[in-house]
């Protein structure tokens, strides 16, 4: 009993902030294209590496939705090219704004009446549909004392008849779309769908298979989409409070530590 | 290493506070039992199946080379409660790490991580692959068509196999403790097949 009740003691405060800064190598966060990248047939050598076809030369973008971050590109174009720093901070919102060095226009964040009606308070059913689990053990992970994802009102129901909305992983397998599209179904309007994860953009590295869908975006109106692969559960709570509109350090309220 | 003993180090903190608590004991020893008998008749796979005195393991049972040099550790129990299968991943993730630090202690990392793709090996073949994941043993099955390329391929879950238990181990319970036999398996809701 005492050995328990120490132990608490001794781990003490494990919640981390959101003011956290680069994570610890080997993380891959936020690509940054060099100037190379902008000019010059460079982006074509970042392209021919890319397993996933993330990269588009002509356009001279880099498309998170599709980037599985294994850092080929970095290795084959040299950092001048493509550099990934270790900023877990991800852009979010439409499928459009996944897209580096693309037009990024409109505003991604909720209207004002679903972040009135969910700002404080919204409830997620989760739906893993066909993944690898790597999203969904990020997504669990948010729950954990260290991420405390219900300290801002947020959290994961176990029905759709109890959630204001929906977040899938995966890149929707043909046998999981009627599943996810009934669990959609089931949830009462208004509601949302967030996509986490380079498979539910779109298919990931599953892009083009006969068994899936290539992403939810082809069997459901997704509100939110995250990169990553998985994406970090900072990644996460940074896009999950952004599209609500909330200032991610201001609504963490947490003293900063280091995850 | 030194990642790897720090890790250690919470593992066995969490483990310990969980399975030395009396009140963690009284709720799971006993409960949720899935019979050896019902475990061999349902062809149980994993940590589950060892739970239940079943001594199945893809590692030894089909070895990659790392596993031919270093076998992994017999980890058995055989009352097939939750408590089993709680201690069960609890003393496998100590083997675990007592296998990584032995493996790394001699490993001199060369090599390349990434491979470039190789060109077709085979044509009109079927390859069969068994590897013990997380949850037991994952089947791979791969059809190459006439010019070497997959012409289909397929995954089996070892939740396929293990899902079917459940319905066993939950008999005679109280609803109550519905939750506990169920995430006691650990079983995926979204594998192949499921």
């Amino acid at each position: 009993m005492i050995e328990s009740i120490l132990k608490r003691v001794r781990t003490g405060k494990v919640t981390v902030g959101l003011t956290a800064g680069d994570l610890p190598a080997p993380f891959r966060g936020m690509p940054v294209l060099g100037e190379a990248f902008r000019v010059g047939n460079v982006a074509e050598t970042c392209a021919k590496a890319c397993a996933t076809d993330a990269i588009d030369p002509e356009k001279k973008t880099m498309d998170l939705g599709r980037c599985v971050f294994c850092g080929l590109c970095e290795e084959a174009c040299g950092g001048e090219g493509i550099r990934f720093s270790q900023d877990p901070r991800l852009p979010w919102g439409k499928r459009e704004h996944l897209v580096l060095g693309g037009p990024v226009p409109g505003d991604a964040t909720a209207p004002p009446d679903l972040r009135s009606l969910l700002g404080r308070s919204l409830h997620l059913r989760e739906v893993s549909a066909g993944g690898c689990n790597g999203c969904d053990l990020e997504a669990q992970a948010l729950g954990n004392p260290i991420f405390d994802l219900q300290r801002f009102g947020i959290d994961f129901v176990a029905s759709p008849r109890h959630a204001d909305g929906l977040l899938v992983t995966g890149p929707v397998s043909k046998n999981m779309r009627e599943a996810l599209v009934k669990t959609y179904d089931a949830i009462a309007e208004p509601r949302i769908v967030i996509a986490i994860g380079a498979c539910a953009a779109s298919g990931g590295i599953f892009r083009g298979s006969y068994a899936v869908e290539n992403g939810v975006g082809g069997v459901l109106p997704v509100d939110l989409f995250i990169p990553g692969c998985p994406p970090h559960p900072l990644t996460l709570l940074h896009g999950i409070l952004g599209f609500l509109g909330k200032n991610p350090v201001a609504a963490g309220r947490s003293s900063r530590r280091d995850p | 290493m030194a990642e790897l003993s720090r890790l250690r180090a919470e593992v066995e903190n969490v483990g310990t506070t969980l399975l030395d608590a009396p009140s963690v004991a009284a709720r799971m020893e006993g409960t949720g039992r899935l019979l050896p008998h019902t475990a061999k008749t349902l062809q149980f796979v994993g940590m589950a199946a060892r739970a239940s005195g079943r001594d199945i393991d893809a590692r030894r049972d089909f070895p990659s080379p790392a596993y031919v040099e270093s076998p992994p550790a017999k980890v058995l129990l055989d009352t097939g409660d939750v408590m089993a299968r709680a201690r069960v991943r609890f003393l496998e993730m100590r083997a675990s790490f007592d296998w990584l630090s032995g493996v790394l202690a001699g490993a001199t990392p060369t090599g390349a991580i990434a491979a470039e793709t190789i060109a077709p090996v085979a044509t009109r073949r079927l390859v069969v692959s068994v590897e013990e994941g997380w949850r037991g043993e994952i089947v791979h099955a791969a059809i190459v068509d006439a010019v070497g390329r997959i012409a289909r391929y397929k995954v089996a879950d070892p939740s396929f196999r293990n899902w079917p238990g459940l319905s066993f181990a939950v008999q005679k319970n109280v609803i109550s403790d519905f939750p506990l036999c169920n995430k006691s398996f650990n079983l995926s809701y979204s594998g192949a097949d499921l």
